[in-house]
Order: structure tokens, then C-alpha cells, then sequence
């Protein structure tokens, strides 16, 4: 067995992810303080600043003091010596720092002098007990912070995660992309780091480095309780370890322990994932941040949203916790890609953030995010344009140790698009959540007014809404005449955002009604798709579907992509995303070009000379005007010309696919973990609808991520590092808190 | 059956009417070709015959037989005075009480990235890991190509076998090294 081979790519990228990190000093914890009395204290607010625990450690003492015009604060700050060495991490304007002075064993007087402007506040929170000795493993740790509120800024929030640099190498449609998470602990005490982050959902994460000082260790693939407990091992015996979990295909939780004061941790994840091709624009896109879900009630394995310290108030067994309107943590981003699209590129366009684009060659793009917009708010999306007419349908392949796997785009045939579609039952589902309330349900209105009035008098169309409950348009589909437009128009605009997401009533109302036999149903979902019960809905989906078809559209900055991807998987149809910067009427446009057409369907595959097996997704979908299908898979023999075979209408069809020459020498080693991961999420389909199959399920998912050392439910990244042993047992655990997307309010939907 | 067309023991024993100056000339290529073969194992294009170390590696005897704990394993490989350019070697605990928890580069630049493992030899106690490089500040003699982090439990020591099952130059040639391994000092 020899494993050099394709190495030099591998450590040509680590080489590369490292160059391109970006570490940043400074951590918020200066210990300064200052000397000076007081002169005047306008006046002072006492209150809890992150709702502590009875006998929490991380219980603190706040005190806010509001400035009057041109006041001067002096403060003397007793500190309890029973509790340790304190940092008082200074943020504002002191006008005389010094350093905190220290007396081991007798109460220490710090003091600190500001001048406030009218407006400002200064807060001085002072931690109660001995942070190395947490009453309970989830509170927050006593920091120490002293900040003080500048004017037309948001308070800062110190957070162990300082900066994640994303680079990404896109070659034709396959991404390999090197996350890098910087840790780093601003407290005075020890603490176990906790973030939950998204990625993509077809991402093979199949890397994971964590470097400790200039010591990088490779993390070993594991069974998920398996790599639990070698991580709270080596937690519980004080050392560097960290444990990468996965709790949706698309939401992952990142634990890093023992991370002493002042110091960092990287951890690097690289996967590969492929992109999405729609009218002649692949579609790169790296989410920022998880949008707050909603969980039914008496669920206990959602996804909870609760605000920054508010550790357990949703009772779901992953929660993301989230900062205030108020807040800002100094979490950055930086993004850098390179684009080899193997054909020119005519365009290049980011949908939510500012970046810089440099032509390398006619077929190559380089891609930077502008420093200026590095708040991790909101999904990147990049959509490069590509000439079209030089778009073929074409095989890559790939072999290694494992045996040989190809993949392929099917691209529609174009004279698809000179069939006409026949009349439609058109069923417009609107959420009208929380989540979305604003910005998001203005832009889904907009879509759907604009669909509606699309259609034509041989269409019938319903509108439904849901929340907490689902109500609609009408007993039953309309016929779309311009009144009845029009009154669906009404009806529309007095929808609005609120209440809890339970989604499964609007697909309920959207499908169990009976099926007009002379339309084709055709169900849009306008959703966030915030919900942590997304397997549900997904076999609900599957359970009631019958022969409608369903076109997801993701609303907002940073939608739930597996929820919708799989809903149009599912669905026959096709996904799309409206974003808060895009037009409506131009993807309503091109939602409606797509429908005008019947799709190919009934897909088959000759495959020539090839022995192929296990491929995926293992039900073909139709093929649809402007949205290409990847289908990946195994094989043996040579690669050869295959032949797809349909149905246009009654018509049957075929077009021939031709293994791609000029790309035989080339070595796509993402092929094997792309078709490992879509094995993975096909069995975890399985697993959600059958129960009865599930144990048999969870050993192929485990064997199979085990083998690609890939992340699924069922396995985990574990490092440790045994050659650095901190102090005592283990910190406090200090989750990542994080922004709700753009658009999203956090009133309508963080618990508290 | 056509009797004229020659047997399958005529045929062989026609084979053996060689002329004794081919004969000769055969005998002069296999000396040549022995020869040959000789003087490339001493220039390093032959595999050197893979060995394999066997390790005691100590442990605490004063813990309980429950009782999990972390130490790191150093692998060093000698390549003499030959620059190391590429190596695969093989780690595996003889005990089932070994948990591989984490794969560290080598002391050398050259190697200081962490070296990839092969997924599918992967066990809880037996790692396959390989490493390369492509530059010109490569080690000789004895270095630290990789340190293993295990989980230990109980007490007492393991036995480890260790086998360096590649070792090359950078034009490719295999070249005969020396493995060992050693429990790193915190």
C-alpha cells in the first residue's frame, strides 16, 4: 500500500490554508488599571449582566454607571483574593491606565478613572467565585470585563473565537475549501470554547488540524461517543483537546477545552463540496452563521436559539446563543477564493458582501472579501456567469485506493425549452414566522405578487400562510383571472411575520387537499426554513408529496440550504435563494422560465463499457430548464460515453455524455469524499423513515464515514494534545455567541 | 491428430539444443543482470527489506486498571547520511487498551506538518502514516518524523511494533533507514 500518491496537492493547499491565516494579536484583556478617587459618579445601576446561576461560577456583579455631561468616573474595585489573579480587561478611553496592582491574599484595590460623555455608560462586572472551580460545566466564565458603551458603537462582547479565515480553490464545480477557527481566550481564567457554525450541506469535511503554539496535530476520525469520550478525558485531565461534532448535515459544533488565559488554539477543517449551476452561473456559498430555529413544543433535539448566557432556556440538546441588537463581538471573517472554472468567465458577482476581483486568465477568478464587511452575518454567495454555449454535460473521474469514482452534471437538453408547459395548480406557501418579520416576508411577497400575476386564466392558484398555525387564500385553488389576482394580491400584503414555525402545517395545508388531474400541481415554499426539526418535515414531505413537484425558495441572508435543498430534492422540483440584495422579479423570472417547460423526466442511464454501482442521488430527479443534476457514483472498467435516456412529455428522449478527455490526467481527489457524503446523507434519509432499519443504518453511515474519514451524525474529529497538561481540572464552558443573520430580529426569535 | 507437428516434450527437447556460444552468452546477461541488481540495492532503487521494531514503552504502575490516560509516542527514522525525503511507516500497539488520539508533525521543517493517515488501515491501535517533501532542507540521521498521541488504560507498559515500510530520496530512490520509537518527555 503506498500513500504518497496525490500528496503534493494536499500539502501544496495545507501550505497555503496556513499562509493565508491571519492571526491576530490582542484579546481584550489588558490588565491595566488606574489610580486616582473618585470626582463624581453620576449615577449607577446595579444589575445581573449575564444572568447567573445560583452558585454559578460564572455568576457576576454588574454595575452601570449612565454619564452626565463631561463626568469623570473613578472607581476603586475590590477584588476577592480567593478568587485568583483577575484580569480587568479595559475598553473606552481610561484616562489613566496603569497596571492592576496584585497582593496575593488581601483584597486588591484597582482603580480607574474615565471621562464618560452624555450617553455612554461604563459597566464594571466583577466575578463572584473561584473561576477554576464552576459550580456548573455550561456557565459562562467570570471575565473581569470593564468596557465602557462609545457612542454610535455597539458594546463589545469579549468571545473566545477571534477569527475564522475561509480559502477556498474551486476547479470546474468541485470546492475545496480550508476553514480555519482562531481561538483565543480573553478571560483570566481557563475555559472550554463552544461554537456552533454552519457549512455547507453537501460539505465532505474530511480534515481537521488543531495547532497548539506552532505543534499542529491531525485530529483522528471517530465513532461520535467514542470521540466524546476520549475528548472529555482529556478535558477532565486538563488537556489542549478539541472534538468537532456534527448535529444537522449543515450545523456543526466546534468544542475546543482547556484553552488557557491569553492563549490560542487553531483548528483547520477542509472539505470538499460541489456547486450549484442555475442559468449559466455556478453558485459558490459559504454560510456565516446559523439562523435561530424553531422547535415544536416537547421536542428536546432541536436546534435552540437563546440569547448570549442564556445557556438551557430553550431545552433543545444543541443550542446556538445568540448577542443582542446591542452587542457586537469582534468575531471576524476573511474570505479569499480561487476560481479555475475550466471555461471563461463572463461575470462574477457577490450577493450579500463587498469584495475585490482580480482576472487572473479568461477562465480564472481570484476573489477576496473586503475587510470592511467581515461581520460573520450573513451567507457569502458568489455567482460567476460562464460562457454557456461551451457548457457540455461531461465525466470527471477519479481513482485511488478505494477504487474509482466519477462524477457528472447533466445539463437539460435545450430544446426542452421549446415545449410549452400545460395549465398549473399553483400553491404559493408563505411563512409567516417571526423569523421572518421585516425585511424577509417584504422580499417573499414581493416573489409571490409577482408570480401570481404570471399567471395565466388556464392556472389555478392558493396562497397559504403559516406560524404557530396555517389559515389561506381559499377553501381551494382559484382560477387566476385578474379578480382573483387581485384579491390574492389583498390577501398577501396582509400577511405578516410572527409567532413559531411550525411548518408542517403549511405543508399539510399545501398538499392535503385533492389533486385537480387536469393541472400539474406545483407547490413554492417561501420559507427561512428556521426549524430545528428539519427531518420531520422532511418526511413529512415525503409522506404526503404524492405527484406534486416543490420549488423551495430560502428567504433571506442566511436560510436553512439543507432544509431547502432536500425539500426540492424530495420534491422533484427544484431549490432557489432570495437573498435581501436580490431582485424578486428577476428569480421569480427565472423560477417562471423553469416552469414554462416540461422537465425530462422518467431519467435513465445507459452506462456503455462502465460496471457503475452506488450511485447518488439514487433516485434520478427530473431534469429541469436552466438547474442541471450532479450525479456521482462508482465504478469499475474504463470510462466511456454514456447514454441518458427520458421522457419529454410523452415523447421519449436521449442525449449521450462523454467522459471528459482533456480532464483524464487530471486528479479530482474530492470526487471519493463528495460520493462518500451523499452516500452518507441518502442512508440518513433511510434512517429517518425507517426505524425499524435504523441500527443497520447507523453501522453502514459509521462504516462508511469511518473509511473516508468523513464527519456524519454518527462520527467525530477528535484531537488531543497529550503533551500539554493546564492547571486544574477544566475551565468553564464559554459558548460563541453570534449575530442573527441580516434582517432577522432577534426579539421575534431568540429565547431569553 | 497430425503426427508431423512436434510433441510438447519434442518441443522441450529441442529447447534444450542451445549452442554453447548462446548458452555462454545467457549466462554472461544473468551475471550482468545479477550484477546489476546488486549494485542498485547498494544505490538505493531496490526495496530494502521492511524491518520491524518491537517497543516496550513504559507506563505508571501505581493506577488503576480503569484509569484512562494521554501520553505521546515520538517516531524517529535514521536515513543515515542520506537526505529523507519521503517516508511511510506503520505504528500499532500489541494491547487493545491504545487509542490513537492525535498525529503531530516531526521536529524537522521538511516534516513538521502532520502526516496524513491512511483512513482504511486506521484501528484504534495501529495507524499507517506517510509524509513527503519537496524541498531542499531535508534531515539525515536521526529525526522525528511524527509524534503519535495515545489514550492509555491501566497500568503498566505496552509493547509497541513499528515498521518503516518506505524510505526515499527525492529523485524517488529507496534508500535503507532505521525506525524507532520512544515515549516523548513532557
Amino acid at each position: 500500500m503506498n500513500i504518497f500518491r496525490s500528496r503534493i496537492s494536499a500539502v501544496m493547499a495545507l501550505c497555503f490554508a496556513a499562509t493565508a491565516c491571519v492571526f491576530q494579536l490582542g484579546c481584550g484583556q489588558s490588565e491595566q488599571a488606574t489610580s486616582e478617587s473618585f470626582s463624581r459618579v453620576a449615577s449607577s445601576v446595579a444589575k445581573n449582566a449575564a444572568n447567573p446561576k445560583p452558585g454559578a461560577v460564572g455568576g457576576q456583579e454588574s454595575i452601570l454607571f449612565d454619564a452626565m455631561m463631561g463626568s469623570a468616573v473613578d472607581l476603586d474595585i475590590n477584588i476577592n483574593p480567593e478568587a485568583g489573579r483577575q484580569a480587568i480587561p479595559i475598553q473606552g478611553r481610561p484616562t489613566d491606565p496603569s497596571a492592576v496592582s496584585e497582593n496575593k491574599g488581601r483584597p486588591v484595590v484597582a482603580r480607574a478613572t474615565f471621562e464618560l460623555m452624555p450617553g455612554e455608560e461604563l459597566w464594571v462586572i466583577a466575578k463572584g467565585s473561584n473561576p477554576a472551580t464552576p459550580a456548573s460545566e455550561e456557565t459562562p466564565p467570570g471575565c473581569g470585563a470593564l468596557m465602557a458603551k462609545l457612542p454610535d458603537s455597539k458594546k463589545e462582547v469579549p468571545v473566545p473565537l477571534k477569527h475564522t479565515a475561509v480559502v477556498g480553490n474551486i476547479d470546474g464545480y468541485i470546492a475545496t475549501v480550508d476553514v480555519t477557527q482562531q481561538f483565543q481566550n480573553p478571560y483570566n481564567s481557563k475555559i472550554e470554547a463552544v461554537y456552533v457554525f454552519p457549512l455547507p450541506d453537501n460539505a465532505a469535511v474530511s480534515e481537521f488540524v488543531m495547532t497548539v503554539g506552532e505543534r499542529k496535530i491531525r485530529g483522528i476520525i471517530r465513532e461520535r461517543e467514542e470521540a466524546a469520550r476520549i475528548y472529555n478525558d482529556a478535558r477532565k485531565q486538563g488537556h489542549v483537546a478539541s472534538l468537532l461534532t456534527q448535529e444537522r448535515p449543515n450545523i456543526f459544533t466546534q468544542k475546543v477545552a482547556n484553552i488557557e488565559p491569553g492563549k490560542k488554539i487553531d483548528i483547520n477543517i477542509r472539505y470538499f463540496n460541489t456547486l450549484q449551476y442555475d442559468d449559466g452561473a455556478y453558485e459558490f456559498v459559504f454560510p456565516m452563521v446559523v439562523g435561530p430555529r424553531y422547535n415544536p413544543p416537547a421536542t428536546t433535539d432541536g436546534i435552540g436559539a437563546v440569547g448570549r448566557g442564556n445557556q438551557g432556556v430553550s431545552g433543545q440538546s444543541t443550542e446556538v446563543q445568540y448577542l443582542t441588537p446591542g452587542e457586537r463581538s469582534g468575531h471576524d471573517v476573511s474570505l479569499s477564493l480561487n476560481i479555475n472554472a475550466g471555461v471563461n468567465i463572463e461575470s462574477v458577482r457577490s450577493v450579500n458582501h463587498d469584495v475585490a476581483v482580480k482576472d487572473v486568465t479568461e477562465t480564472e477568478r481570484s476573489v477576496t472579501l473586503s475587510a470592511s464587511d467581515s461581520i460573520p452575518n450573513k451567507d457569502f454567495v458568489l455567482r460567476y456567469q460562464v460562457a454557456g454555449d461551451k457548457i457540455k454535460t461531461a465525466m470527471m473521474t477519479h481513482k485511488d485506493d478505494h477504487g474509482q469514482y466519477f462524477t457528472m452534471m447533466l445539463y437539460p437538453p435545450a430544446d426542452l425549452k421549446k415545449v410549452q408547459r400545460s395549465p398549473m395548480e399553483m400553491v404559493f406557501v408563505l411563512d409567516c414566522s417571526g423569523s421572518m418579520n421585516g425585511r424577509p416576508i417584504d422580499q417573499a411577497r414581493a416573489a409571490i405578487s409577482h408570480a401570481v400575476q404570471s399567471l395565466t386564466p388556464r392556472d389555478t392558484f392558493q396562497i397559504i400562510n403559516f406560524s404557530s398555525t396555517a389559515s389561506q387564500l381559499g377553501a381551494a385553488p382559484v382560477i387566476a383571472t385578474p379578480q382573483n389576482i387581485q384579491k390574492g394580491l389583498t390577501y398577501l400584503n396582509s400577511l405578516n411575520g410572527q409567532g413559531g414555525t411550525e411548518m408542517i402545517e403549511g405543508l399539510k395545508a399545501a398538499l392535503d387537499f385533492p389533486h385537480d388531474e387536469g393541472r400539474f400541481r406545483l407547490v413554492s415554499f417561501m420559507t427561512d426554513g428556521y426549524i430545528g426539526s428539519d427531518h420531520d418535515m422532511l418526511n413529512a414531505l415525503s409522506d404526503k408529496l404524492g405527484d406534486s413537484r416543490i420549488f423551495s425558495f430560502g428567504v433571506g441572508q442566511s436560510p436553512n440550504r439543507f432544509l431547502m435543498d432536500r425539500m426540492a430534492l424530495i420534491g422533484r422540483g427544484a431549490v432557489a435563494y432570495l437573498s435581501l440584495n436580490d431582485d424578486p422579479v428577476e428569480i421569480m423570472n427565472r423560477f417562471n422560465e423553469r416552469i414554462s417547460h416540461p422537465a425530462m423526466t422518467d431519467l435513465s442511464i445507459d452506462w456503455g463499457n462502465m460496471n457503475v454501482t452506488d450511485v447518488y442521488p439514487q433516485i434520478l430527479p427530473d431534469l429541469i430548464v436552466g438547474r442541471p443534476v450532479v450525479i456521482t457514483g462508482r465504478f469499475t472498467g474504463e470510462p466511456s460515453s454514456i447514454t441518458v435516456g427520458g421522457r419529454q412529455g410523452m415523447q421519449p428522449t436521449s442525449f449521450a455524455v462523454a467522459v471528459d478527455a482533456a480532464d483524464a490526467s487530471k486528479e479530482h481527489k474530492g470526487i471519493a469524499s463528495v460520493w462518500a457524503r451523499l452516500k452518507i446523507m441518502d442512508l440518513m434519509t433511510q434512517f429517518s423513515r425507517t426505524p425499524d432499519q435504523a441500527a443497520e443504518l447507523q453501522q453502514t453511515v459509521t462504516q462508511t464515514a469511518l473509511e473516508y474519514s468523513l464527519m456524519s451524525t454518527f462520527t467525530a474529529f477528535v484531537a488531543v494534545d497529550s503533551m500539554s497538561k493546564t492547571e486544574g481540572e477544566f475551565g468553564t464552558t464559554v459558548a460563541v455567541p453570534v449575530n442573527v443573520p441580516e434582517g432577522v430580529k432577534y426579539e421575534t426569535t431568540v429565547e431569553n | 491428430m497430425n503426427t508431423n507437428e512436434p510433441t510438447n516434450s519434442q518441443s522441450g527437447s529441442r529447447c534444450l539444443r542451445i549452442p554453447l556460444c548462446w548458452a555462454l552468452l545467457i549466462a554472461f546477461d544473468v551475471s550482468l543482470m545479477a550484477l546489476t541488481y546488486a549494485q542498485e540495492g547498494n544505490t538505493g532503487t531496490a526495496d530494502p527489506p521492511v524491518q520491524s521494531v518491537q517497543t516496550e514503552i513504559p507506563g505508571p504502575d501505581d493506577v488503576a486498571a480503569d484509569v484512562r490516560r494521554f501520553e505521546a509516542i515520538d517516531v524517529f527514522v535514521d536515513s543515515g547520511n542520506q537526505r529523507l525525503a519521503a517516508w511511510q511507516l506503520e505504528v500499532k500497539s500489541t494491547a487493545n487498551d491504545v487509542q490513537i488520539v492525535g498525529i503531530e508533525g516531526g521536529e524537522h521543517p521538511a516534516f513538521a506538518e502532520p502526516p496524513y493517515y491512511d483512513k482504511r488501515a486506521m484501528n484504534n491501535n495501529r495507524v499507517i502514516i506517510a509524509a513527503f517533501s519537496t524541498g531542499d532542507n531535508l534531515p539525515s540521521g536521526r529525526s522525528r518524523v511524527a509524534r503519535i498521541h495515545v489514550q492509555v488504560r491501566g497500568s503498566g507498559a505496552r509493547t509497541w511494533l513499528s515498521e518503516l515500510t518506505t524510505s526515499a530520496t527525492t529523485d524517488g530512490s529507496r534508500i535503507p533507514a532505521e525506525i524507532s520509537i520512544a515515549k516523548t518527555d513532557r
